[in-house]
């Protein structure tokens, strides 16, 4: 015999006041196990959520990125090819050249040699982009009767020290020849006519469009014909310089620049469009990055706004856990009491002949903190058991972010799991404190005379 | 001597609390008892029988005089060791048995032992059940037990850890004719085995068995 018999000897004997406390105990391990499960779980998936969706902006923004890079490419070079039919940029002309009669006839006629093109083309120069020579002659097509510009170039020279770009003007195949608007529309010309031109043969490879200037009268073939049939071999009239970065008092550096490499010539600025159209590509440029800032403000947007909506949750969630436990804890700890008064109650007499044969004061508190130690340990086994259940599943469904696995994985979970039957069993003994007081002082005499 | 009550009072207030007076359970009581006395104290109902007894036994602290057990005066001692003192020396009998409920009857006769750390307590116990003739009631809780069995299971229980002095308060009062004269014969038998017994009763064939028998009249002992 000893005290832990009759302890479980009692307990067997008062099932449903033992029962109770144990479910009392329960419902607070319950409410702790479940609420932090459930926080834990609010946190976790606000991580996982808040990842998925950077990880689904990251990807839209990236393809944004594309189409706009795609787009502004397409409407870069769109621009690009708009602005070309405008005009040139840059026309370099041999010093002598007048410029009234180059504005007169539209034509000029002094000459440079032609290896200034490819001078030009090896050195360090930056504010050029495209360099096309050329020569041009007002002549009388006598095989047409019709008097047109003859007008002769090349593919363009690359730049050595530049990247190749794109040539803004295909070149013109030697025996072919690109007509202009008006010209082909007079001789009712199409593409794949053969024509003869000053005793040489050509096959039509292109008609342009019109384009309302001297354009319209001229007629391209490819340079080395062309100075063989005006007699200018080795020389040129004119080389353009396209896509000029000069924009603004740019000009003035491009004239020196050109002046230290080419001495003897001239430059001006062909047309004002020039400005233009470095404005409109990088207006293209502009629109191109401002719908992509757009996408990336919307995509941020909508993850601040499920953040928030995330925090919001877990707040509500926090609130309310804030409140319960305390509140489940403090209901637990006055039933149990209640139950444990009530027990110490039933058990006057026993107690009385208890003492009277002998057991000390400490005895008899162990009988009934002993008790209220299993309540503790069998009630937070249960709560705990309940609340895993719980916990697992919490977030069942066709959506599951977050496994029990995920929760059990999280800092201090397993901590808090082995501490519940001992923060239950603290709880019950001191629940149960005073009615163990109660016990122990009670009059041993005044019982046993009843 | 086993026991000495020297020159004891005691008294309760009123039981309706309105009247200044005090009830007067004990008067001045002197009482001896010497291993292998058999004291039977008679008296009705209210005399102060059970006062005695409760007082005797080292539970109820009188208001003046000395009691004294052996050579200890319990009531001077910490609460603890006067429990030792007690599951050491002293048994008790009741009217209304006082079984623990949820005890079967051998872990009821075992239960002083829980005071006292008895080696062969489980021997003992066994041999008071034979003595008792409660083999087959052995496993049996109170609640089966008629008033007889009941009222032996309570005695063997009191004789477990061989106390010097056994107090009885109205062993009899709730058993039938043969269970009582099985009691008193108990009393007697461990009376003459060397322990002492404060019999307290109205059953007069208790008489037969005491050496000495007192009456108790407001408070005030007299021997017969």
């Amino acid at each position: 015999m000893n005290l832990t018999r009759l302890i479980r000897r009692e307990i067997a004997h008062r099932k449903i006041n033992f029962a109770l406390s144990v479910l009392s105990v329960a419902a607070a391990a319950l409410c702790l196990i479940g609420a932090e499960a459930i926080l834990r779980s609010d946190s976790i998936a606000t991580r996982k959520i808040l990842a998925e969706k950077q990880t689904q902006t990251n990807q839209l923004i990236a393809q944004k990125q594309a189409v706009v890079a795609k787009a502004g490419a397409e409407l870069e070079d769109a621009t690009r090819k708009q602005m070309l039919g405008l005009g040139f940029n840059i026309l370099i002309l041999p010093q002598g050249q007048d410029l009234s009669e180059l504005h007169l006839n539209g034509t000029p006629s002094a000459t440079m040699p032609a290896e200034y093109v490819d001078r030009l083309a090896k050195s360090p120069i930056v504010s050029i982009n495209h360099l096309l020579p050329s020569v041009s002659k007002r002549i009388q097509w006598s095989e047409q009767n019709m008097e047109v510009v003859l007008f002769g170039t090349r593919g363009e020279v690359p730049i050595m020290h530049q990247d190749m770009k794109k040539p803004l003007l295909d070149a013109v195949a030697p025996g072919q020849m690109v007509i202009g608007f008006t010209v082909h529309q007079k001789l009712k010309l199409k593409v794949g006519d053969s024509v003869k031109c000053l005793g040489r043969d050509f096959k039509i490879s292109k008609l342009h469009p019109q384009r309302g200037s001297m354009d319209d009268v001229t007629v391209w073939i490819d340079l080395a014909t062309a100075q063989e049939m005006l007699g200018l071999q080795n020389l040129v009239h004119a080389i353009l310089a396209l896509e000029c970065e000069c924009t603004g008092d740019r000009i003035t550096q491009i004239r020196q620049e050109i002046a230290g490499i080419l001495p003897g010539t001239q430059v001006i600025e062909r047309y004002s469009q020039a400005v233009t159209r470095a404005e409109s590509r990088n207006h293209a440029k502009l629109v191109a990055q401002q719908a992509l800032a757009a996408e990336e403000k919307v995509a941020a947007d909508l993850l601040a706004r499920e953040s928030a909506s995330r925090e919001s949750l877990e707040t509500q969630h926090a609130t309310m856990a804030t409140a319960l436990v305390p509140l489940s804890i403090l209901a637990a700890m006055l039933l149990v009491g209640l139950l444990a008064y009530n027990n110490a109650n039933h058990r006057r007499e026993e107690i009385g002949i208890l003492r009277a044969i002998g057991l000390r004061a400490s005895q008899i508190m162990f009988i009934f903190l002993g008790r209220a130690m299993l309540s503790g340990v069998l009630g937070g086994c249960v709560g705990l058991a309940i609340g895993l259940v719980l916990a697992c599943n919490y977030n069942a469904g066709a959506d599951v972010l977050v496994s029990f696995n995920d929760i059990l994985a999280s800092r201090g979970f397993v901590w808090l799991l082995l501490a519940t039957p001992l923060v239950t069993v603290a709880l019950a003994m001191i629940a149960s404190w005073i009615a163990a007081i109660f016990a122990v002082r009670q009059d041993t005499a005044a019982v046993l005379q009843c | 001597m086993l026991l000495e009550l020297v020159d004891v009072w005691k008294s309760f207030a009123s039981p309706s609390g309105k009247s200044a007076r005090s009830v007067e359970a004990l008067r001045g009581v002197n009482l001896n008892l010497a291993p292998n006395d058999f004291v039977a104290v008679h008296g009705p109902s209210g005399c102060g029988k059970s006062t005695l007894l409760l007082t005797a036994g080292a539970m109820l602290r009188p208001d003046r005089g000395q009691v004294i057990i052996g050579a200890a005066k319990p009531y001077e001692l910490s609460p603890d060791a006067c429990a030792t003192l007690r599951a050491e020396n002293v048994g008790f009998v009741f009217q209304q048995f006082h079984l623990v409920p949820y005890l079967s009857v051998l872990d009821n006769i075992l239960a002083p032992s829980l005071a006292t750390k008895l080696s062969s307590a489980h021997q003992r116990a066994s041999a008071l059940i034979s003595q008792f003739g409660l083999e087959s009631r052995r496993d049996h809780v109170p609640a089966k037990l008629s008033s007889g069995e009941r009222q032996r299971c309570a005695l063997a229980r009191a004789l477990l850890n061989q106390p010097k002095l056994l107090m009885a308060d109205e062993p009899t009062g709730n058993l039938d004719s043969e269970n009582a004269q099985i009691v008193l014969e108990s009393l007697a038998q461990f009376a003459s085995s060397g322990g002492a017994v404060l019999l307290v009763t109205h059953d007069e064939r208790a008489s037969r068995y005491a050496k000495r028998n007192f009456t108790m009249q407001a408070g005030e002992l007299a021997e017969k």
